[in-house]
């Protein structure tokens, strides 16, 4: 009995063997960092001394005593919210080219794919740099038109949107799961609507678009959590500084400036941190107005 | 009739080929500028190089001051690797225990690792430099691998999760009845069917960790430590527009392993997308 | 409950793993004091980190090569970049313990450096005889001394001063400028060589946003950038600065804001001067002859611009290295600064880099094969020695103050910011990061 009893608790005990890399994972590199983090932006620490308690100083001082967060907040939220829709209007459209049963779909799609697959590179922000550039081959060819641009990447007004564009170009993936979603919807629906007389616009505002909601949604929440994380493409095109004038100086950059260009990681964690609710009530927001345009299945 | 819906089916086809051009036309500038000599780089924009010369990677490939891209390129294919293995070890473990075996406290675990999934990197960075700080991992590849090792990626873990659920249970039932303990069902029934899971994790891996850019920025120092992406910003800085050719040479070798990667698992990114919705 | 005290017990464990390492690796670091004198035959390897362009690298390559060969035991691992790499590196680096144990640095950078700790004070080293530094002349000892104590071993001095293109002046018809010319002189001789130059090439770079120009601005009217841990200067000497270049901008004799800010952080090879776009640009004098391999048009070097009614004072730049304090092999580390700054050998391969040699002695074995642009390079720092002064001390935080000075010059040149809510912004910024 006493063996058998054992030997239970031993096979009761094999599941958190499994589970012990993961369990492990969690503590230490994600629940302790994270509670770390938000004890560290009450503090002043700086890496070298020991973190004195400054309460909410960093957060007052982020909101009202420092023009360049204020900047670099203005320049992520402008990125976000126009390059997301741009890039998701894109993938929208392409998915449904796509998606009208010509052929070729599987080469296309891969062909697509290709920017989302190296957007993010370091080679591509060099590129970027180039393409852009007062002798770039944008200027180049929009110089063919009579049109006459200085550099993007040197003048403020312009820099963010070759970033905007960058992002933009990357629409591939979100194009993958739309024609995926539209692979969902059956087609019976069409073929009903059809003989009720729908014409195409009709089955597409009707039929199309609602059954994608919940695919928008989700595409819409995933780009834009990871538009607010940008770092590379601005870290490349502008040096580091977040130039020219602060005019791409991305929320992440700014982030590594103060926590590891000057290590106020205090200052920086609560930057983190305050990134982290805004993302958190963005995603709410979006969730929270779904039930309004989302149309659920069940 | 007939000839209206090809014709239209024409347009499409042009239309979308455009598309494609426009889209990849700078890639193409880029692998052809490299491929041009220097003195025609600024004089002839055609994408056809009217002379090719491969000057510029034999030139690019000498890196910095001694340095070459076979050491940055070396460099990163450990980083890539390790991690790889990292990654399908602690995830299919994870998930063989999530996906198949009872436990308490498994509903709260599971919400716990996509709670995880959510959290930005930013927000972990720094209590996280700080302590590979003082475990002295400075300047290694450790900070960057060692977490693969547990897991930490809770999107692969939920991938294989979902994976290993759509298998039938029947099988391991079988297991069982033959007296196979949670153990050997792992290795002996498990592992092997969930390949797939493990090839779009493998293949994700390699992507990611060869495009990063911001751990290795923080974590790798020293010159003899660099990967092919430090590596890139640093000939940036070093030759600038100056050496343009080498640069666009070696950008464009940089990309090539994860085009490789893309051409021989297409099937596997496209599905993983799709399934997961992931970037 | 019982769940909540089993995770708060591994927290607590996994906190105490986190310490024990800790305290390991401080231990670790304490033990290797100056003192030891035990690894002098052994094989070691040190690290030593520069900055420059590609000129320079492959200068300090030849240079370390020959160190390596004179002493087999000791290898030396490099590391560069450009400054602005270099810096934001070296820094990251300290703050992980992990500093090269020979460290490049500048009056610009000493006091930031001492600070963090990249820095140790060398004067047990000089004790002990591992430095030779008695032949080292007062302005580049005095230059490498942080609150009396040494920590920078000068590699050479030099001064801020406009190198110009003498091929553009002479075909330009503009007569060569002369030592002490005034600010009024520097525009005029700029719109001249403008009439010249027509729309693709500029007289000068827009230096509004150059922080050591601002800086020597200041110390003309008696100020400088910093005091102690504040701004030492007054919001209307900014507005003057910032309104110069304005001026200067109208004029047209300066690039326009979108291809000055596109310039960024270039290293001289592909620098507009080099490259024949501009004809004057203020920089160290010992990159002259960087510049100088750079272009077919001889170069010239004069002293910046200065204010008729102020000071006539320049600081004086001292580039040299310093040895970090958690260096395992300090002494090893103080043989190849010793080799650089005291061997033949090495002198003639350096030549001189950074200027004029701390060593009277070293400048003679490079004397005679002096070419053309060190010659130039010489006569204008001998001429301009007698009116310097060290280098003003610089608090914590001032790398960041002055890549302010470029972000407001450059909002004003992109007609972001008047000049007025520029100098607004500079001095509230500055004053936050200072106090933060």
């Amino acid at each position: 009995m006493r063996t058998e009893a054992a030997r239970r608790r031993r096979e009761s005990l094999i599941p958190y063997l499994f589970l012990a890399p993961w369990l492990i994972g969690v503590l230490a590199f994600s629940a302790v960092p994270i509670f770390t983090s938000l004890y560290l932006s009450f503090t002043n620490y700086n890496f070298i001394g020991t973190p004195d308690w400054i309460g909410l100083r960093n957060y007052i001082t982020m909101f009202t005593d420092d023009p360049q967060y204020l900047q670099s907040l203005k320049v992520t939220l402008m990125y976000v919210f126009v390059a997301v829709p741009l890039e998701l209007a894109f993938a929208l459209g392409l998915a449904l080219l796509l998606n009208r049963g010509i052929g070729g779909l599987g080469i296309y799609r891969s062909l697509y794919y290709i920017p989302s697959l190296i957007g993010g590179s370091v080679a591509i922000a060099i590129l970027w740099r180039q393409v852009f550039g007062a002798e770039g081959i944008v200027n180049k060819t929009l110089g063919i038109f009579g049109i006459d641009m200085p550099s993007w990447i040197g003048t403020p007004s312009h820099a963010v949107w070759a970033l905007i564009l960058l992002k933009v170009w990357q629409f591939g993936s979100p194009m993958i799961i739309f024609l995926a979603g539209l692979k969902q919807i059956p087609n019976d629906f069409y073929e009903a609507s059809s003989l009720d007389g729908a014409g195409r616009w009709k089955q597409f505002t009707h039929i199309t678009v609602p059954m994608l909601t919940p695919i928008i949604l989700f595409n819409a929440i995933m780009q834009m959590i990871s538009a607010f994380q940008a770092f590379t493409p601005a870290y490349v095109i502008s040096d580091g500084t977040g130039g020219p004038v602060n005019s791409t100086l991305f929320y992440t950059l700014y982030l590594y400036q103060n926590g590891f260009g000057n290590f106020q990681m205090g200052y920086a964690s609560s930057m983190a941190w305050v990134l982290f609710i805004i993302i958190g009530i963005f995603t709410w927001l979006a969730f929270k107005s779904s039930n309004k345009w989302v149309h659920y299945d069940n | 009739m007939a000839l209206a819906i090809r014709y239209k089916k024409l347009v499409l086809h042009a239309l979308i080929i455009a598309g494609v051009v426009t889209m990849l036309y700078p890639v193409l500038w880029m692998l052809s500028t490299s491929l041009k000599p220097s003195d025609m780089m600024f004089t002839d924009y055609s994408l056809w190089p009217k002379k090719i010369t491969f000057d510029h990677y034999i030139n690019g490939w000498k890196g910095i001051s001694r340095i070459t891209f076979t050491t940055f390129y070396m460099n990163s294919l450990v980083l890539v690797f390790t991690a790889i293995i990292g990654n399908i070890v602690s995830c299919s473990l994870a998930a063989y225990a999530f996906g198949r075996l009872e436990f308490k406290g498994k509903k709260l675990m599971f919400s716990l690792m996509l709670i995880t999934m959510m959290i930005p990197l930013h927000v972990l960075v720094i209590p996280q430099y700080i302590m590979f700080n003082k475990l002295d991992w400075m300047n290694t590849i450790l900070p960057i691998v060692v977490p693969k090792f547990f897991a930490t990626e809770g999107f692969f873990v939920f991938l294989t999760i979902q994976f290993i659920r759509s298998l039938p249970r029947e099988l391991d039932q079988a297991a069982t009845v033959d007296g196979c303990g949670p153990i050997r069902i792992y290795t002996k029934v498990i592992l092997p069917l969930i390949v797939p899971a493990i090839v779009t994790t493998t293949i994700f891996t390699f992507i990611w960790t060869w495009n990063d850019f911001f751990s290795q920025l923080l974590y790798l120092t020293g010159q003899e430590k660099l990967t092919v992406t430090l590596a890139l910003r640093m000939f940036l800085d070093a030759m600038g527009d100056s050496a343009l050719g080498s640069l666009f040479a070696m950008s464009f070798l940089s990309i090539v392993p994860v085009f490789l990667m893309f051409l021989f698992f297409q099937r596997f990114i496209v599905e993983g997308i799709a399934t997961s919705g992931i970037k | 409950m019982k769940k909540q005290k089993w995770v708060s017990g591994l927290l607590i464990g996994v906190l105490l793993l986190l310490a024990a390492c800790s305290n390991g690796k401080s231990e670790q670091s304490g033990s290797a004091g100056v003192s030891s004198d035990t690894a002098s035959k052994e094989n070691v390897t040190i690290r030593m980190a520069w900055w420059g362009g590609q000129a320079r690298h492959d200068m300090m390559n030849a240079l370390l090569d020959k160190f390596e060969e004179k002493y087999p035991n000791i290898k030396v691992e490099r590391e560069f970049g450009t400054e602005n790499q270099f810096v934001e590196k070296i820094n990251t680096q300290a703050a992980g313990g992990n500093t090269p144990d020979v460290v490049q640095t500048s009056s610009f950078f000493l006091h930031d450096f001492v600070a963090r700790k990249i820095h140790m004070d060398l004067d047990p080293l000089v004790a002990s005889g591992d430095l030779y530094i008695s032949n080292f002349s007062d302005a580049d000892l005095n230059g490498g001394k942080v609150d009396g104590k040494l920590y920078m071993i000068s590699f050479g001095h030099n001064i801020t001063g406009v190198i110009y293109n003498t091929a553009i002046f002479e075909k330009a018809g503009v007569a060569l400028p002369k030592n002490n010319w005034t600010w009024d002189e520097y525009f005029q001789t700029a719109q001249e060589l403008q009439k010249y130059l027509g729309k693709d090439a500029w007289a000068s770079e827009d230096e509004g946003g150059t922080y050591r120009g601002f800086d020597m601005f200041l110390m003309q009217r008696g100020k400088s950038m910093f005091n102690g841990n504040d701004l030492g200067f007054e919001k209307q000497d900014l507005v003057d600065w910032l309104a110069f270049w304005d001026k200067m901008r109208k004029a047209g004799v300066v690039p326009p804001a979108a291809i000055q800010a596109e310039q960024g952080d270039k290293p001289q090879e592909q620098s507009m001067l080099a490259r024949g776009k501009v004809a004057m640009v203020s920089k160290s004098s010992n990159q002259l002859k960087i510049f100088q391999k750079s272009t077919k048009d001889n170069l010239g070097i004069v002293s910046y611009p200065l204010s008729p009614s102020g000071d006539q004072v320049f600081p004086l730049i001292i580039a040299g290295a310093g040895i970090s304090p958690n260096s395992k092999h300090p002494k090893e580390a103080a043989k190849l600064l010793n080799f650089i700054v005291n061997e033949g050998d090495a002198a003639t391969i350096f030549r001189g880099e950074h200027g004029p040699q701390a060593s009277k002695k070293m400048q003679d074995v490079i004397m005679g094969s002096l070419g053309e642009p060190e010659k130039i390079e010489y006569a204008f720092v001998d001429e301009m020695l007698p009116s310097t002064k060290p280098y003003p001390a610089m608090p914590a935080g001032s790398t960041s103050v002055q890549k302010l000075v470029l972000t407001e010059n450059q909002a004003v040149a992109f007609g972001k910011k008047t000049i007025e809510q520029a100098a607004d912004d500079f001095i509230a910024q500055a004053q936050q990061i200072l106090k933060r």
